[in-house]
């Protein structure tokens, strides 16, 4: 078991590594130099970040230096959308709404998403099966920004439910059209796999002792089989977290939502490369981390996988 | 399977099954001459036997959903290549007096009609209004009739009132809208202007907009059309790049095993856990710079295609390559691992086949069904990200359009042009569900191992 976390411990931090190695390699590809916008700053300020950054030496030795910078927390600054604002504290003030809209969009996700799995393998064959698979196959085909825009365009402004900006008002209300256009996709992905994971689980033998010994059958489906079809749903969870990071991006520009997704797509328009590159490494670590997270405690959950073995 | 469908021969070796058909002595010399010419073609099966392809095209037409995906698909391809062909505008073609125009439009006589009543009440507006030393003029002829004086405030009262009320005439505003519900005029479908309404009318042929137009006065269906077929065309390129990639490095890695495969195989598990969108943006926004700076005066091969695909699109699918080939090679080195051991290589080996043979008739089609689904499947996946960062800015440059960017564009005038943004979204999603449904057929009719 240590001997596993500690194999995946070095493996996400390998990735993590190779991710700012690229970066790295990138923002030496981007012509001129990235640090400076096109009006000429002053020479003193040129001298200052080219010192900073070690512009004037050597590629390898400029590597060990942003390398040393990062893990030192140092992103650099921004060039463009907030001149001279530092990268990492730009972060560390925008993530948290993204995260809190992400979280409670994934949490609506899983737990929707599981129980309509269970109502269409409950129910398979029948109406209310086909018209859920009809909605969840409608689902994972929609881009995001189609969901978005849509519900913006039906369900807000005037003398309707919801407001059109984020910032115009502070009520729950604001948060419910994001969170559901974000969860919406991730929703019918765990939907699908459910239904997928609960129809294998009840053609097994336990389930048909647990008949046989006369349980009706909600029990059985919510009791016996659950359990035992939830944990393949884990392994999903990992990628759909990746999924709503970066649907947050659509998501946050439809709704104009002052979160980090949206910033991102700021910065990216704005061609403001240390905030891309910055944003890029951490939302790329906490991804991995997060993908870490899940896969270690899918193995604690499930003690029947075999940890010794990649599945 | 198809080997079961087969009839079996009949006549050589058809067992007569009485009781002399046991009794050897019965049987003649005769029994155990070579067979004849006619007893030879029966061997031949009554139909012909059916390829793997006629076999796994007679289950995918059983497959109702997947065939009516796989008409709505062919549908969308057609409008897409074929429909630009038809319509006589161009995707980059400034329709001047065309602007904004709704996928509706009123008749000719309509427009009179309004413009009639508008020239009326305009008439009458002019009429009842003054201008400001008409109306102080006035008030001094009524003051002096009730025989006193306007003070200087009162003078400048009147004058202020009367040239608002010349401005603007409030709240009852007459415009082209209240005319038209005041007359209750009835909207035709697609969109015409009005010089177009007049050629139309002196019997010239016109073309109709009938997605309307956008602000420049461009024709939104074209655009449609030609955003479908960026969108169609990255799919296919970004699947086929997938396909040879993950071919060429799944079957190496499974192939030579030991310490080769364990390399490789870190290597892949290292580019699965990056979030690949993520990486994605970051490489086409960082590649598509690079490009413009290397190529913009460039005259070769490699210039003249950077040119005419879009630096953007070719950034796209370099990034696309460069992540998206990880899933690919790991099913294909799968198969290879797994049918290397199955007993019918085997026994095909012991039955003196080649090594070229084994692959051919057995490893192949074995796993070609897998190998083309997945590829398949790349093409929705391929558009759903394109259009993704299309919406976000990344995708491809101006004039040339996706779905996407239509999308983006559409954004700005949502409330007033709610179609701008609600076809080229339904067409998207219409896509991509059908590819997905077409692909979940081809899996089902491919490998009908896997259908559960």
């Amino acid at each position: 078991m240590a001997k596993y976390i500690l194999k995946r411990v070095l493996m996400a931090l390998l990735t993590i590594f190779a991710i700012a190695s690229l970066t790295f390699f990138l923002m030496k590809a981007i012509p001129g130099n990235p640090f400076l916008s096109e009006k000429n700053p002053p020479q003193s300020v040129i001298d200052n970040l080219n010192a900073k950054y070690g512009l004037d030496k050597s590629v390898p030795e400029q590597y060990v230096m942003y390398m040393n910078n990062l893990i030192h927390g140092d992103l650099g600054v921004s060039i463009k959308t907030q001149k001279n604002y530092p990268v990492a504290r730009i972060i560390t003030e925008m993530f948290p709404t993204s995260a809190k809209i992400g979280a409670i969009a994934i949490s609506w996700a899983v737990i929707v998403g599981v129980l309509l799995g269970c109502i269409s393998a409950y129910y398979r064959g029948k109406a209310a099966d086909s018209a859920l698979r009809v909605v969840s196959t409608l689902g994972i085909s929609m881009p995001g920004f189609v969901v978005a825009t849509l519900l913006l365009l039906l369900l807000c402004g005037d003398g309707k439910p919801f407001p059109v900006l984020f910032t115009s008002t502070t009520s729950w209300r604001r948060y419910v059209l994001p969170c559901l256009a974000l969860g919406f996709y991730p929703m019918c992905y765990i939907a699908r796999q459910t239904r997928t994971s609960m129809l294998d689980a009840l053609g097994q033998e336990y389930i048909k002792t647990a008949r046989a010994k006369g349980l009706n059958t909600k029990r059985i489906v919510l009791k016996h089989a659950l359990r035992n079809a939830f944990i393949p749903v884990l392994t999903y969870l990992g990628p759909q977290i990746a999924f709503t990071l970066t649907g947050g991006f659509v998501v946050e520009k439809v709704f104009s939502i002052p979160g980090l997704g949206r910033y991102f797509v700021q910065a990216i328009t704005n061609r403001d490369y240390p905030v891309i590159m910055g944003t890029t490494i951490f939302l790329a670590s906490f991804v991995i981390i997060m993908n870490l997270i899940v896969d270690l405690l899918y193995k604690v959950v499930d003690p029947r996988i075999d940890l010794t073995k990649e599945g | 399977m198809a080997e079961e469908k087969r009839v079996r021969p009949r006549k050589p070796f058809s067992l007569h099954l009485n009781e002399e058909a046991f009794d050897f002595g019965i049987l003649s010399g005769e029994s155990f001459a070579p067979a004849n010419q006619a007893e030879k073609e029966g061997f031949i099966p009554d139909r012909a036997p059916t390829s793997y392809w006629k076999d796994a095209w007679r289950r995918f037409r059983k497959n109702t959903v997947a065939m009516v995906a796989l008409t709505l698909l062919v549908l969308i391809i057609l409008f897409a290549f074929v429909g630009p062909m038809i319509v006589p505008y161009r995707y980059d073609q400034f329709n001047k007096g065309a602007e904004n125009l709704h996928p509706w439009h009123y008749s000719l006589e309509d427009l009179q009609l309004v413009d009639q009543r508008l020239d009326e009440a305009r008439e009458k507006a002019e009429q009842s209004k003054m201008t400001p030393e008409e109306a102080l003029a006035e008030a001094r002829a009524k003051a002096e009739a009730e025989g006193r004086k306007l003070s200087l405030m009162e003078e400048v009262n009147i004058k202020n009132q009367a040239k608002q009320a010349s401005v603007g005439d409030g709240e009852e505003q007459i415009t082209e809208e209240s005319v038209i519900k005041e007359l209750g005029l009835k909207t035709q479908p697609f969109g015409y202007s009005r010089a177009e309404l007049e050629r139309k009318a002196a019997g010239e042929k016109v073309f109709p907009h009938v997605f309307g137009t956008d602000g420049f006065g461009r024709d939104n269906m074209v655009r449609t059309m030609i955003g479908a077929r960026v969108s169609l065309l990255v799919g296919v390129c970004a699947a086929i790049l997938v396909l040879i990639i993950g071919a060429l490095y799944g079957s190496i890695s499974g192939y030579c095993g030991g310490t080769v495969d364990a390399v490789m195989q870190r290597i892949v598990e290292v580019i699965q856990s990056v979030p690949e969108v993520l990486v994605i943006l970051l490489i086409s926004v960082v590649l598509k710079e690079r490009f413009n700076e290397t190529l913009a005066n460039s005259t070769g091969v490699i210039g003249t295609l950077f040119h005419t695909v879009g630096t953007n699109v070719i950034a796209m699918f370099i990034a696309f390559g460069a992540l998206y080939w990880v899933t690919m090679s790991r099913i294909i080195r799968g198969q290879i691992l797994q049918l290397k051991q199955q007993e019918y290589v085997t026994a095909a080996r012991a039955l003196g086949a080649r090594g070229g043979r084994i692959i051919k008739k057995h490893l192949l089609p074995n796993c070609v069904g897998q190998i083309v689904t997945t590829t398949f499947l790349q093409i929705p996946s391929a558009i759903f990200l394109e259009s993704f960062l299309s919406y976000l800015g990344v995708g491809v440059d101006t004039p040339m359009t996706s779905l996407g960017s239509m999308c983006t564009d559409a954004l700005g005038g949502m409330t007033s042009y709610p179609e701008r943004l609600l076809f080229p979204a339904a067409l998207l999603s219409v896509m991509i569900l059908c590819l997905n449904l077409v692909g979940d057929g081809l899996r089902d009719a491919l490998d009908p191992k896997l259908k559960k």
